[in-house]
């Protein structure tokens, strides 16, 4: 007699050994994504400066005459226009802060903020108050805090849309039409250096006080609060609406690259009443920010992280 | 005839079950709707600050990633390694259930950007040196990956199914490594950067996934009432259980390194964790009310459904507290050098106290409304159709 036909056992369809081929899988994406994490990683620079051009030929103060005693912000801007006349790549620009002669004034802090004109709650260069000691021997240690400009930057690497990027002069930036404002470059950045603009203005809501209607609050904001701010060399008017940028973007210290392009000092060097700032070129060896670095004892802050940070403290 | 057609008797298909869990997903939906307007057409980003700039929405979307990512992976550890045939059929449920929670999640975080319309750019403009990028990535292509899969279980391709499950598990055990990498490579918050991080994340994952799952068996399975489906029930607690031990072992292991290392800014993270002013977030949601209670009931109650059920919604509701005890701790101490940052330039958004605020808090549940609201318009209109099929199929079969 005929056995009916039993029909063959069904298959697991994902058995353990197809469970291993899948770590295996997972093991050779992984190794294939590390490689290219790696490889992106390890590229450094990106090679293009910013801008249509870079001004490259700029007075050399031809006419100063070189006094022993003369302001510091002299010889500073006299090495400034000699290192923008070299090409881009060639300049290592620098920021020493003698925190021996910073008296804590803010006035370097202030004058970013009215530079880049800074919306409320956007900070580049807080000064760091930290007292040391118990009463009555006690001394305040003064730490301005301006981006780092690291030549390993570890905010640069973890932007996801390439907005964040270093120049050949080691300058780190931020292009603001591309930044999506995930604010993963501030989780990243040791130094708080990043700040986010939440849109905030000083005048909104605030009495006006004028006239026979001392309670009218202004309406939006003060006109002068919509005026463009130059930053990276393109104009920003604070206009547009809540997602207008700058507004939701990260936002850092640039050293005032708009001014170094037409030969001006970064603010907080010329506004620093304790001549505690100083700027310029770390490759040209006359310069006074390489004369400081050599000739005195320099830190800089959180060294063991590897950042390689390009602002020295004389301590 | 085996246990599985034996006692197929499909209950959950009430239309009440579907008109209330409507009606709550479209009442938090309302409440939140305000929070996300404010968000997205007023520019207000909640609490957020500069130097604590994630909070709630992020750890809300690790959650749900942890959930969605959990809920699969376990699905077929369970299934295909350690063979629990009980929970067969649950397949379709936990993928439109994953879905629910892959939206909702990406609907959270999209809150969250500085410019949520430029995230194109991401895809266009992409560096895959950011752990971000990778993480985009890979979330997207899950999301295509579960929608395909849901479809072929609809349509009963066995075969892609198949074929899905071998693309899908290392997708997500790398989404979800991606998503702790994404933290653990931050150097400069010593708190994150740890190796063991993205194994810590694939755990929570499981322990989460692995709740989910018992709550979606108790909830929807076809067996419902059947002896297979409790001895099911009580085979996904402990297992759960377990999942939850090795968690907990972890985690200790964590504490007592970080105690005893000191480094300041891991200590001090710890400390402000334990014992800042945001303690009892610690001590009694997270361990009291969602460890050590479900772990309780797992134990002593095993044999009961109802403790079972009460284990897992309580586990899988505060689990929230582990991705935010992991990532505002990791940003709220600040590096001892620059230890008084906060007072060097005033402002409510540069400060080192962050909680969540109302606008944070409804967008979150407009969020969780999307999810419910889906999964409720998902299993009304396709899977109730596709159990009832299953049931009479099965009917036929013991006829
Ligand atoms: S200080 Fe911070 S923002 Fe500036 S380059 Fe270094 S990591 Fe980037
Ligand atoms: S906030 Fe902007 S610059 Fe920073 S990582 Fe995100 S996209 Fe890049």
């Amino acid at each position: 007699m005929n056995e009916p036909e039993q029909p063959a056992p069904k298959k697991p369809s994902f058995d353990r050994r197809n469970f291993l081929r899948a770590g295996t899988l997972v093991g050779a994406a992984a190794i294939i994504g590390g490689t290219a994490i790696m490889r992106r990683r390890r590229a450094g620079l990106t090679p293009d400066p910013i801008g249509e051009e870079t001004i490259r030929e700029l007075p050399g103060l031809p006419d100063v005459p070189i006094a022993d005693d003369e302001d510091v912000l002299v010889r500073m801007q006299r090495e400034l226009a000699i290192a923008m006349a070299k090409p881009v790549e060639e300049r290592r620009w620098i920021m020493v802060i003698d925190t021996r002669k910073c008296v804590g004034c803010d006035a370097c802090t202030i004058g970013c903020v009215a530079e880049n004109k800074l919306p409320p709650g956007v900070v580049y260069r807080p000064v760091v108050k930290e007292e040391i000691g118990a009463f009555p021997n006690i001394q305040i240690k003064f730490t301005p805090r301006p981006c780092m400009q690291c030549e390993n930057p570890p905010c640069v690497p973890v932007c996801p849309v390439n907005a964040t990027w270093r120049r050949p002069d080691g300058i780190t930036i931020v292009d603001y039409d591309k930044c999506i404002g995930c604010r993963y470059c501030i989780t990243a950045c040791p130094y708080m250096a990043r700040t986010s603009d939440f849109g905030y203005s000083y005048t909104a809501g605030v009495a006006e006080g004028a006239g026979d209607a001392p309670d009218r609050a202004v309406e939006g904001t003060a006109p002068w609060e919509k005026l463009p701010n130059y930053e990276y060399a393109k104009a920003w008017a604070r206009t547009g609406g809540k997602k207008a940028s700058p507004k939701g973007n990260a936002r850092k210290c640039h050293f005032c690259l708009h001014r170094l392009e037409v030969g001006q000092l970064p603010m907080c060097a010329t506004t620093c009443i304790g001549r505690a700032t100083y700027f310029g070129d770390a490759n040209d060896p006359d310069s006074l920010v390489t004369e400081l670095i050599t000739k005195n004892r320099v830190q800089t802050l959180l060294p063991h992280l590897g950042t390689q940070p390009r602002v020295y403290y004389i301590v | 005839m085996s246990g599985i057609t034996e006692n197929f008797s499909y209950r959950f298909n009430r239309r009440a079950d579907f008109i209330i869990s409507l009606i709550v997903g479209l009442l938090a939906i309302a409440a939140g709707a305000g929070g996300v307007w404010k968000v997205v057409f007023a520019g207000d980003h909640g609490a957020l600050g500069s130097y604590v700039p994630w909070g709630l929405w992020v750890s809300v979307y690790v959650y749900l990633v942890w959930m969605e990512v959990g809920m699969i992976l376990g699905y077929y550890a369970l299934k295909h390694v350690l063979k629990v045939k009980g929970i067969d059929k649950l397949g379709p449920v936990i993928v439109m259930a994953a879905i629910c929670c892959l939206l909702s999640a990406l609907m959270i975080i999209g809150m969250d950007l500085g410019h949520p319309f430029r995230a194109w750019r991401a895809f266009v403009f992409a560096d895959f040196g950011s752990m971000m990028t990778w993480m985009i990535w890979m979330h997207s292509f899950y999301l295509i990956l579960l929608i395909v899969e849901f479809w072929a279980y609809h349509n009963d391709y066995e075969e892609l199914i198949k074929w899905i499950n071998w693309v899908n598990i290392p997708a997500g055990v790398a989404l979800i490594g991606v998503i702790g990498s994404l933290f653990g490579v931050i150097a400069a918050r010593p708190y994150w950067n740890a190796s063991m991080l993205p194994m810590a994340f694939t755990v929570s994952s499981l322990i989460a996934g692995t709740g989910l799952i018992l709550l979606l068996h108790l909830l929807f399975s076809p067996q419902s009432g059947s002896e297979v489906y409790k001895q099911t029930a009580r085979e996904l607690g402990r297992f759960l259980m377990w999942a939850l031990l090795v968690g907990l072992v972890g985690a200790l292991a964590n504490l007592l390194i970080t105690t005893y290392q000191n480094v300041p800014a891991k200590a001090e993270a710890m400390r402000l964790l334990l014992f800042g002013p945001y303690w009892w977030s610690v001590w009694i949601v997270h361990i009291l009310i969602g460890t050590l209670t479900p772990l309780a009931l797992l134990i002593w109650g095993r044999h009961s459904l109802r403790a079972l059920g009460a284990a897992a919604v309580l586990l899988v509701s505060t689990f929230i507290m582990v991705p935010l005890n992991i990532i505002i701790p990791g940003l709220a101490y600040p590096s001892p050098d620059l230890a008084n940052i906060a007072h060097a330039f005033k402002h409510e958004r540069l400060s080192f106290d962050y909680f969540p605020d109302m606008t944070e808090w409804r967008v979150v549940l407009f969020g969780l409304g999307v999810a419910l609201t889906t999964f409720a318009i998902g299993y009304h209109f396709w899977l109730d159709s596709y159990y009832r099929r299953l049931a009479r199929e099965a009917g036929a079969a013991l006829s």
